[in-house]
Formats: C-alpha cells, sequence, structure tokens
C-alpha cells in the first residue's frame, strides 16, 4: 500500500507535475523577472488556477493564504484570470500602461470581484512607497469569498516600461494575514527587478 | 494546470482523473491518521477540561437515480442525534465536560468573531485534509503540523468559559439501488466519493492559542452512519482518543 | 461529493434560470386563467414521511445558513418595504413568507417550497419602480402557489440521465474554501421549469399583481428591458442563456404583454417615488457593486434606463460617467465629464462625482482644473479616505 502510494506521488512528480514545491529562504527570481529575498520557506504552487502574468505561493495552503506576484502585466491584459465559470461574464477589465496607481487599486477591486464572485472586494490605503530601487505604491485590500471567509490583503508594486510588476499577499483575516504581514514586507524591501524588467 | 496543460488535451484530463483518483484511494493509507500535538488536555488543579461542541457538520446524502447528490435530511438529523449521544457517552467516561455551542453567547463582538472561527475553521479543515493528507503536502512544513486558528479562538473561550472546541466534519453517501459510482469531471482536487464512502474529520482546539492540538481523520467506512450503532462507533473512531 | 446545502438549494430555487427559461417558452396563451386550480393552502406544511419534508427540511438548513451570510443584506428599511410588497401579493400566504435580500449584482430573484424567498441587489437595482418589483415577486409567488418547484425536484430525481449534474458533483468533500473549485460546482443548472409552469406562474404573477393594485403592464417591461439588457452585453455565452432557442424572446413579450393588457393594463400604482426612497440606504452599493463588473454597455443601457425615469438624480449621472471613466475608450473621457457636470447641476451628486471628475482632468493633463476638482472633492467629504492617495497623483 505504502510503495504503491510512493509510486503514484514518484509519477506525478516525473511527470513535472508536483503541485506544490519548496521555495528555500534564499534569493529567488520569480519569472525571471522579479528578484526577491524569502525569509522563510515557501510553496510555490504549479497548478494554481491562475492564469496570466503571474506566480502563485503560499505558506499554509491556498485556502487560507496566497502570494501573488505579478511579472509584467502588459498594456491590454488583465491582472490575472481563474477558470471558474466567469465565461458568463463580460470581458474582464484590463490593465493600461498609462494607468495610475489610483487606477490600478481599480482594476483590482474589479479582478476581484469578478474572480472571486463577490460583491465584497474592496482595496483601500493607497501610499506612494519605494518599490525594486524605484518609485512605486502599495495599497490594502479586502475579500469575503463565496466561503465566507474575510481575507485581508496587501499589495506593492510598480509600472516599468509599460508593464506592471509587483506582489500581493493575501490571507484569511483571521490569524492567517497578520502572522506574516512582516515576511511579505521585507520580501518587498529586498526587491529588484531584473532580466526584461531590468532593460 | 500548467505542467498537465502542456499535455495533449483530453488523453491527459483523463489520465489526470484517474491520477487522481488514484492519489486519493491509495493516499488514504499513505498519512497517519491522527495528529497529536500535546499528549493529553490540560487538567489545571481541580478543573475537569470544559470542551466546546461546535455545531457539527454532518451531511449525510442519497445518490440519486440522476446521479444527484442529494442531502437528506431526515438521515441527517437522526446521525446527528446519534453522534451528540455518542460523544456525551465518551465525555462521562473520559472526564470531560462537553458544552454546546450556543451562538448567541458573549458579547456582540464575539459573537460575531465566534461565527467567523466556525466559518474559517472550515477553511482550515479543507486545507489540512488537502494538504496533511491528500498527497498535496506543504514542503515549507517540513512534516509539522502547525494548523490553527489563531489568538481570536478567545472569543469563544470567553463566550463558554471553555478550555477547548471540538469541530466534527462529516460527509456520507449512500447510493440508491441501482447506482454507480459518481465520476468527478474537471478538477485534479476533486475526488468522487463512489456510493456508500465516507470521509470525515475531527479536530480539537485549544482556546488558549487557536492551535489545533488534536486532528483525526476517518480511515475507512465505518458503517451505515444512519443508525445509532455506527453513529456511535464513527464517533468514537473519531474522538475517543482526544479526550484523554 | 455532495454540495454544500445552498448550492444544492440554489438549483431548485434559481429564477433567473427560470426567468430564461420564461423567455424561450411557448407563446402566452392568450386566454383567461384556468379557474379551478389549486393553490398551496396557507399554513401548509409536507406530510412528515413525504419526500416532500425532505426537500423543506433541506431548504429550512438553507435558509439557517443563509441568516448568517455576510451577503445578506440587512437594512431594515428596505426590508421591510420588499416584505411588505411580498405580502400585499401574498395575502393570505403573507405568514408563510420570508424575505432575504442578498448582495449579488445579478439579476435573479427565487422562491424556495418553504417559503424562503432570496431578492438579489442586481434585481432591485434595475427595478424601475415598485411596480415592477412587485411583478417579478409576484412571478415567483406564482410557482410557489403551484409547488412547481418541487415538481421539478421530483423529476429530476428520477431522471436517468446522470451527465447532466456531472458538473454539479464537485466541490471536495464539501468543504468550501477553495475558491475555484466551488465555483466549478456552481454551473448553471439545465432544470429550469417548464413552459407550462412558466406559463402559469407568469399568469398567476398578473393575477396577484392587479389584485394588490398593481399594473399588470409593469410585468412586460421588465421582460424587455432584461432582453435590451442583454442584447447590449458582448458576452457571446450569456447571451446565449436568454436567447438558446427559438422563439424569439419578443414574441413573447408581445404575448405577456397582451395578456397584461386584459388583466388590468397600465391602471395601477407604480409607487415610483417611494422605491427611490426606500432604496435610498442602499442605492450606493448597488451602484457600485454594478460598476465592479466592469461590463460597460450593459450597465451603460440599465442606467441610461433609470435616468429616463429619475431624470435629476445625481446618483445615476456619476454611475454613468463612471461606466465611461472605468471604460476609458476614444471619447469617453468628454463622455465622463459630461455625465460628472450634469451630476452636479441635482442636488444629490455624490462627492465622488468630484473625485471622478478630478481623475480625467488629470489625465488630459489640466493640472489646474484636476486641483480644483480635488479641492471641491475634499470640501465635500472631508474625511475622505483617498485624499492622501489623490493628493500624492497631483504631486507627480
Amino acid at each position: 500500500m505504502i510503495r504503491l502510494c510512493v509510486c503514484v506521488v514518484a509519477a506525478l512528480a516525473l511527470a513535472g507535475c508536483a503541485p506544490l514545491v519548496l521555495v528555500q529562504p534564499e534569493r529567488q527570481t520569480v519569472g525571471g523577472v522579479i528578484s526577491v529575498q524569502p525569509g522563510i520557506k515557501w510553496n510555490k504552487l504549479t497548478m494554481s488556477g491562475y492564469r496570466g502574468n503571474v506566480e502563485v505561493w503560499t505558506l499554509d495552503g491556498p485556502g487560507l493564504n496566497t502570494l501573488l506576484f505579478f511579472t509584467g502585466v502588459p498594456d491590454g491584459e488583465p491582472l490575472f484570470t481563474r477558470a471558474t465559470g466567469a465565461a458568463q461574464q463580460e470581458k474582464p477589465a484590463v490593465f493600461r500602461s498609462a494607468m495610475n496607481p489610483v487606477e490600478v487599486q481599480e482594476l483590482l477591486e474589479a479582478t476581484m470581484a469578478r474572480n472571486f464572485q463577490t460583491t465584497i472586494a474592496e482595496a483601500r490605503n493607497l501610499k506612494p512607497a519605494p518599490v525594486a530601487n524605484g518609485q512605486g505604491f502599495r495599497f490594502e485590500t479586502r475579500l469575503v469569498g463565496r466561503d465566507e471567509v474575510e481575507r485581508d490583503g496587501v499589495f506593492a508594486g510598480t509600472i516599468r516600461n509599460g508593464k506592471l510588476y509587483g506582489a500581493w499577499f493575501q490571507g484569511a483575516k483571521l490569524h492567517y494575514f497578520k502572522r506574516y504581514l512582516p515576511e511579505f514586507d521585507q520580501m518587498v524591501a529586498s526587491a529588484q527587478l531584473v532580466g526584461d524588467a531590468a532593460r | 494546470m500548467t505542467c498537465l496543460e502542456h499535455r495533449r488535451g483530453r488523453a491527459s484530463r483523463a489520465l489526470a482523473i484517474i491520477v487522481a483518483f488514484g492519489l486519493v484511494a491509495v493516499l488514504a493509507g499513505c498519512a497517519a491518521p491522527v495528529q497529536r500535538q500535546t499528549p493529553e488536555l490540560r487538567r489545571e488543579a481541580g478543573r475537569i477540561p470544559r470542551i466546546v461542541v461546535m455545531p457539527l457538520d454532518v451531511e449525510l446524502s442519497q445518490l440519486t437515480a440522476g446521479g444527484l447528490e442529494e442531502p437528506h435530511a431526515e438521515w441527517t438529523d437522526a446521525a446527528l442525534k446519534h453522534m451528540r449521544t455518542a460523544l456525551d457517552d465518551e465525555a462521562k467516561v473520559r472526564k470531560v465536560t462537553l458544552v454546546d455551542f450556543q451562538s448567541e453567547r458573549g458579547s456582540p463582538e464575539d459573537r460575531e468573531t465566534s461565527l467567523d472561527l466556525v466559518k474559517l475553521h472550515r477553511a482550515v479543515g479543507s486545507a489540512v485534509m488537502l494538504h496533511q493528507y491528500m498527497g498535496f503536502t506543504l514542503p515549507s512544513k517540513d512534516g509539522k503540523f502547525d494548523w490553527s486558528l489563531g489568538p481570536a479562538v478567545a472569543a469563544i473561550a470567553r463566550s463558554h468559559d471553555a478550555d477547548y472546541a471540538l469541530f466534527l466534519f462529516v460527509r456520507d453517501s449512500y447510493a440508491t439501488a441501482g447506482r454507480v459510482a459518481v465520476i468527478v469531471v474537471g478538477a485534479l482536487l476533486g475526488a468522487g466519493i463512489p456510493g456508500g464512502a465516507q470521509v470525515g474529520f475531527a479536530s480539537v482546539v485549544d482556546l488558549k492559542t487557536g492551535d489545533i492540538v488534536w486532528f483525526n481523520r476517518l480511515l475507512r467506512p465505518q458503517g451505515d452512519l444512519r443508525t445509532p450503532d455506527a453513529a456511535a462507533e464513527t464517533v468514537k473512531a473519531l474522538v475517543a482518543d482526544s479526550f484523554q | 461529493m455532495s454540495l454544500t446545502r445552498r448550492q444544492f438549494g440554489r438549483q431548485f430555487g434559481c429564477a433567473f434560470c427560470g426567468l430564461a427559461a420564461a423567455l424561450l417558452a411557448g407563446p402566452l396563451a392568450a386566454q383567461a386563467p384556468a379557474s379551478g386550480r389549486t393553490f398551496l393552502v396557507p399554513g401548509y406544511r409536507p406530510a412528515p414521511a413525504s419526500d416532500e419534508k425532505g426537500l423543506w427540511s433541506l431548504m429550512d438548513r438553507v435558509e439557517q445558513e443563509l441568516k448568517l451570510s455576510r451577503f445578506v443584506v440587512r437594512d431594515p428599511t428596505l426590508n421591510a418595504y420588499v416584505r411588505d410588497i411580498m405580502c400585499r401579493l401574498a395575502k393570505d400566504h403573507c405568514p408563510d413568507v420570508r424575505t432575504y435580500i442578498v448582495r449579488t449584482a445579478q439579476f435573479n430573484a427565487s422562491m424556495a417550497p418553504n417559503g424562503m424567498m432570496e431578492v438579489w441587489t442586481g434585481l432591485l437595482l434595475r427595478c424601475g419602480d415598485e411596480a415592477q418589483l412587485a411583478a417579478i415577486l409576484g412571478h415567483e409567488m406564482g410557482h410557489y402557489l403551484r409547488s412547481h418547484t418541487v415538481e421539478r425536484w421530483r423529476d429530476a430525481r428520477n431522471k436517468s440521465d446522470f451527465g447532466t449534474f456531472l458538473g454539479l458533483g464537485l466541490a471536495v468533500a464539501g468543504l468550501g474554501a477553495f475558491g475555484s473549485l466551488a465555483q466549478l460546482a456552481l454551473v448553471a443548472s439545465s432544470y429550469g421549469f417548464s413552459r407550462d409552469q412558466e406559463r402559469e406562474a407568469d399568469e398567476i404573477g398578473l393575477e396577484l399583481m392587479s389584485k394588490a393594485g398593481y399594473p399588470p403592464v409593469a410585468a412586460a417591461e421588465v421582460w424587455e428591458q432584461l432582453i435590451a439588457e442583454y442584447k447590449a452585453g458582448t458576452a457571446e455565452r450569456a447571451r446565449q442563456l436568454l436567447f438558446a432557442t427559438h422563439p424569439e424572446p419578443e414574441e413573447r413579450m408581445g404575448a405577456l404583454r397582451e395578456a397584461a393588457a386584459k388583466a388590468g393594463g397600465d391602471a395601477g400604482e407604480r409607487g415610483h417615488e417611494r422605491y427611490l426612497e426606500k432604496l435610498s440606504g442602499v442605492r450606493a452599493q448597488l451602484v457600485g457593486d454594478e460598476l465592479a463588473l466592469r461590463q460597460y454597455g450593459r450597465s451603460e443601457l440599465v442606467f441610461e434606463r433609470l435616468l429616463v425615469r429619475w431624470p435629476d438624480d445625481g446618483q445615476l449621472w456619476f454611475a454613468k460617467g463612471e461606466v465611461y471613466r472605468l471604460r476609458g475608450e476614444d471619447g469617453d473621457a468628454a463622455r465622463a465629464l459630461a455625465a460628472y457636470a450634469r451630476a452636479l447641476e441635482t442636488k444629490n451628486a455624490p462627492p465622488e462625482t468630484l473625485r471622478g471628475t478630478m481623475l480625467i482632468e488629470l489625465k488630459s493633463g489640466a493640472r489646474d482644473r484636476a486641483q480644483a476638482a480635488f479641492e471641491a472633492y475634499l470640501k465635500a467629504k472631508p474625511d475622505a479616505a483617498d485624499a492622501d492617495a489623490l493628493r500624492m497623483l497631483l504631486s507627480q
């Protein structure tokens, strides 16, 4: 029984389909463009259900907290989409290079409302912030999904060369967000844009 | 599903489902069913541990001829009744006091927090099942079991003057005559339960810290939960060890 | 695995499925409603061992969960208002019915066999007056009084085609939480009401409306508005949902107008002003929820239509401006400014109108005008939470 178990998991791993991959607390490059230094171990989701220029990490599982990296959202693309029956709705709202931070904040609000099929999705407290050796911005989010769990969040990002780079950490308001906020803050502080983003 | 998307369409989806099935069925045997973080409940001088029994999240359903898993109120009511009786019996034997969770107790703030904690526990319970038992291990945890509801549980401790909270979750389905297994389409993480199987877990939360100090998963079918005996057996299998 | 109770309950209460099916159903019989129709008796309870009792108990549990939901709107004025309309229509059945207003930005209302009625805020936003809301509630009462849901449920249980409910068997172990999985489980139900059932509900709805003093023509208006809105949208799938098969919904609308004319036509109370007044506590929220969907074509039409009824409503002009600002296509900046300006001429323009003006002016490079709008915004809303954010934009 145990042998068979190991075989199945190994088969998946061989297929390159391990759903969760360890991220060591050492400098990482995300999507080839964002370099960060996590202070603790994280897990990267290889099958997150999020589509677009994003990479998703988690600590306690995506139901409890998620860290979404935006690895260069270009003009005309949505921040992300999820395969969750939003097909019947109109086309998603998209990012525009000429957007200012207020509009990016509004965009994430609309993206949350659409992808989590909720009316309780808000972004607020926009402030300027240094991000990746340059001028950026930061704001908070609040979301209640269909599971009725309230989630707090924080987004930090910047627009460089017409693309949006950033990170959005979200977690259950009770315990799972606050607990790791310092880790998120220090990761943002460590962030640099590299590769294509640095040109 | 990025890695599987790279393979070709439908064949890979079918494979994914079969693998998912195999994974779920097989891994049922892989992880230890009980996670016990602390050896025993705190028994401070003279105080019998008070355990709040949170609203039992039990749903028994029937697989109809149309392939619909239809929640069956009567069966669920019966199972709930039998389980509650069994819990009381266990409590007497193990010398703990059980208190029913009452949503009207406590300050308005505590009441709201308590409800939010019930909702949170569903999410945490799902995460434990998925990442601890169903093979989607979180490598960062290094095998540690550190799931928690957080310090906000003080709201329940206050309103019920309690030391621990007990959560019970059971889903079970019974096929009507002539039904075959219901197959689940489309999600690697989705698990179809063939008629007659059960999923269940129980968790005990320390109301001082919010930590889940005890978590147990139903390993194999315990029989027809619509009958008092099987319901009692299920409760025993799930919680008895936790009331030490 | 089994659905959450609410997901299960939703299939059998989905009036939108019913509404869609209504539009697809055959032409309304242009004759007087059949007499001798048996209605549910007031105070009805299903027999203890019956299958119906099972469905009833399930719906009771769904209702218990609904009561605790974050998405239920608890505004006392609005709730009392909707309940009163319900009671006027339901008469002797009033004590059997409980109404819940659910914050979802879609047009829907549904009624469960145990008397639990859900009205979605997307519907409340779209109704032009009390009579239109009464039309929907009356239609749902029709399904309830004739136990259509129980019939449909029995049908569904007996069908041997298990493929239909395939998609609904998801949701890992009924454990909520994983957003994508829970959503996968909410596949649109294909078990709409039958054509006969829809026809019946329409007829009963018209009767109840006219008896309660509402103009039955309002029922036809609701459908017309809905069709027009979907035509204005670009989501092919959404359009298909409504127009999937023949006959042309317009044909049905014609038939409904005819039946309405026979049932009393235009005579009756609209409750036009009262409707706006009772909604005033939540309307800003409803507008915000609609805008968040970013379905520009549809929202534009909805707000334009409402402005025909309430031409001096600052909140509606603001909403229209926001549609253009958020869409941001050629010419939209000018359209937005025009709408905001019109809003500011009314008595009830929300302060956010000035915020919108500022953002547009800033984008066009008109710094002085943007600055002026910002200062006016702060004056109108001294505690504006986004003041710092806007100031930051001006300083860049």
